[in-house]
């Protein structure tokens, strides 16, 4: 599995690996650079001062360097190896030190020599300039220039002699000195950019992890938090106060989502107490009734089987509102919107209310724009205005009016029922919609169970039409539905 | 006995009712508060079977009433709340039982006997008056060990009277705990049911008559 914490110190460990080498490297590099300059650049001044003393002379070439070094006693470092040569490659003077060896015949211009490094005949690395001059009489001092060369092998300075100025010689100069300073100093550099970027890699590997762990401690918490979380302790909210600002959303949204689930389950166990509690009557009177059947067996049995039956019907009844209500409250109900003749829908419902408002010596009186039309789902709408209609006609007392108007208002389609309701109370109001509420708290015999209304809301929710209820003085209770649009399709909405 | 039922749902209330009928009580049933309430003040029932979700008032409201009145009635209630919240709280206002819905009618008719035995002070569930033993979870009679077949309201009445054993019943009692509503009740039905009771129970006789006062159910005549 992977882990952002491991991920991050290995990938900060590498990267810092890297930058240190390649930083040491860098270093390491460009002071190789400097110290090489630097001593090319002493050899040059050498080279130069050496090209300086080379004249041409009796035989070829005047060479006072030596001389002229031995009587200034050490100023300045003395080039312990050294070889002339002429054009032609022949050797002309050799420093002492080296012996029977010649230096390699490598030239580069007075301004831009040749350099490279060797192994000095003593063993030691070196480095070596060359430049290819022409020996000048000293009249042009500026720079060593060429003058008839002749050459020796012997590095006596040959004596002035009183002729005419000989033509400058063209001249080859090697000239090698040790690098050994340059060598231990860059050495040392080595080893001190290795050994600091050691310790500095073994203290990250020390701290990184520590300090990662310290930062991402915010988020194992939440982590462990939410680990504790199960269906029946979401009242741990997580605190947004000290969060970290990539973690304080996360807790917020969790915070929401919980509170969500939270009233989700509450709802749920509410409707099951809720459901539990209205079949028990039911049930009861079920049992009650085959009990008293079967243990007094000459008793009315008809009797007995018809209220077993109206039992069962009505506990059906209420199984399936509560299933609809149920689905309704979860929108596992597919939305279909066509457009609705509502008025014909109306009138429809009405007839089949009929039997049940003839019994109650209920009067209808429906004024309605026949031909409004209303983009909608049919048979939710068909269930939404079922349930409100017939709660007026079980609830509004008996021989009295239920108005049912259907207008258009400003683009709007507007429904209204009112019964009469001398029993309702202000207070009552907010009530009206909610599950398993009735006026009369106990009356468990209609078949509506104090669903009707619920599931009313329910519908008028899923078709986002607005169903709302007030109390007039005069008494009663009266019912608005209300769409928004007519005739245009509508964005089905996101229930949260 | 007589008994009073208070319970809203139809079916629920009329074969209850109907039952305890048939087990030999006398039942007064009403399907909302206040006619229960004006019953129960109206009347003196052994036992009142009270539903607690009620329209108009709750049953424990009606039952803290009739307590506050002095009442002493026994009280069973019969309910969907079965919480021990619920429990607790009916206990405590007043009730003298607790079932909860859907029980088994059995059970019903036990406890409703149980607390018409408490009634009359009576704990053992039997009841003896000399030779005489009456069982009333079988409603067999005996005397003398031998069985004695009584129809069911003969039977009540019998029982009554044995519960009240020694006692002085006045006919108007007899009448109001053996008859229901349902009945009408004329002078005449109590004592042709105690002449036919007499003649099951054979000699000696045990149910005396106290002329103007009443009937007394005792081994010997003072």
């Amino acid at each position: 599995m992977k882990s952002i914490r491991q991920h991050l110190t290995a990938s900060l460990l590498g990267v810092f690996a890297l930058l240190l080498g390649g930083g040491s490297v860098l270093i390491y590099l460009s002071e190789r650079v400097a110290l090489y300059r630097e001593l090319d650049a002493r050899l040059q001044v050498n080279a130069l001062a050496m090209a300086a003393l080379t004249k041409p002379g009796r035989n070829e070439v005047e060479f006072e360097y030596p001389r002229r070094m031995d009587t200034a006693g050490g100023r300045g470092t003395v080039a312990e190896y050294y070889q002339l040569f002429a054009a032609d490659g022949a050797s002309l003077f050799r420093s002492p030190a080296l012996g029977s060896i010649g230096l390699p015949k490598q030239y580069g211009t007075v301004e831009a020599p040749a350099y490279w490094n060797l192994r000095l005949p003593d063993g030691r690395p070196g480095r070596a300039v060359g430049i290819r001059f022409l020996a000048k009489n000293p009249a042009k001092i500026k720079k060593p220039e060429a003058t008839e060369p002749e050459g020796k092998d012997k590095e006596k300075s040959s004596a002035r002699e009183a002729k005419p100025p000989p033509e400058p010689v063209e001249v080859g100069l090697v000239l090698a000195d040790h690098r050994q300073a340059l060598e231990t100093e860059l050495n040392r550099l080595a080893l001190i950019l290795l050994g600091s970027g050691a310790l500095t890699l073994l203290a990250t590997l020390l701290l990184v992890p520590r300090i990662l762990s310290r930062s991402l401690a915010p988020l194992n918490q939440l982590a462990n938090h939410v680990k504790q979380l199960n269906a029946s302790s979401l009242n741990n909210s997580f605190s947004t106060a000290n969060q970290p600002a990539e973690l304080a959303p996360i807790a917020a949204r969790l915070n929401d989502l919980l509170s969500r689930l939270q009233t989700s389950f509450q709802r749920e166990r509410q409707f099951s107490a809720d459901l539990a509690h209205e079949i028990r009557t039911p049930i009861a009177g079920l049992q009650t009734t085959a009990e008293v059947a079967l243990r007094y067996p000459d008793g009315n049995n008809a009797e007995a089987l018809q209220t077993t039956l109206a039992l069962a019907r009505q506990m059906e009844s209420t199984m399936s509102r509560i299933l609809a209500l149920a689905r309704a409250e979860q929108s596992a109900v597919p939305v279909e919107k066509r457009p609705v003749k509502v008025a014909a829908l109306v009138h429809e419902i009405w007839q089949t209310l009929a039997p049940v408002a003839q019994d109650r010596q209920i009067r209808g009186r429906l004024e309605l724009i026949e031909q409004a039309q209303l983009e909608t789902d049919p048979v939710l709408l068909r269930g939404l205005l079922s349930n409100l209609l017939a709660n007026a006609v079980e609830y509004s007392p008996p021989a009295s009016q239920v108005k049912v108007a259907l207008v258009q208002n400003n683009g709007s389609l507007v429904m209204t029922v009112e019964n009469p309701a001398p029993d309702l109370q202000a207070e009552d109001l907010p009530h009206l919609f909610e599950r398993f509420w009735r006026k009369n708290l106990a009356r468990n015999d209609s078949e509506h169970a104090g669903l009707g209304l619920a599931l009313a809301k329910s519908y008028a929710e899923l078709l986002d039409l607005d169903l709302t209820a007030t109390l007039n003085p005069a008494g009663t209770v009266r019912f608005r539905l209300e769409s928004d649009v007519t005739c245009s399709s509508r964005p089905h909405a996101q229930r949260s | 006995m007589k008994l009073l039922l208070v319970e809203d749902a139809k079916a629920l209330r009329q074969a209850v009712a109907t039952g305890l009928r048939r087990a030999g009580y006398a039942v007064d049933a009403a399907c909302d508060g206040p006619e229960g309430q004006w019953l129960a003040e109206s009347n003196d029932y052994d036992v009142i079977i009270l539903d607690i979700m009620l329209p108009g008032v709750d049953g424990l409201t009606l039952l803290q009433r009739l307590r506050q009145q002095g009442r002493e009635t026994h009280v069973l209630l019969l309910t969907a709340k079965d919480t021990v919240e619920d429990r607790v709280r009916g206990l405590q206002a007043g009730a003298d039982d607790y079932l909860v819905k859907p029980f088994a009618f059995e059970e019903l008719l036990a406890r409703v006997q149980a607390l018409c035995r408490r009634r009359y002070g009576q704990k053992s569930a039997r009841i003896t008056v000399e030779n005489l033993a009456i069982d009333p979870a079988a409603k067999t009679v005996r005397r003398n060990g031998k069985v004695i077949e009584l129809k069911p309201r003969e039977y009540a009445l019998l029982e009554y009277l044995a519960l009240r054993q020694g006692e002085v019943v006045p006919r108007r009692d007899i009448e109001a705990h053996l008859y229901d509503d349902a009945a009408d009740p004329m002078s005449n039905v109590v004592d042709s049911a105690i002449c036919v009771l007499r003649r099951k129970l054979g000699p000696p006789q045990l149910i005396h008559t106290r002329h103007g006062h009443g009937y007394v159910l005792s081994p010997e005549s003072l």
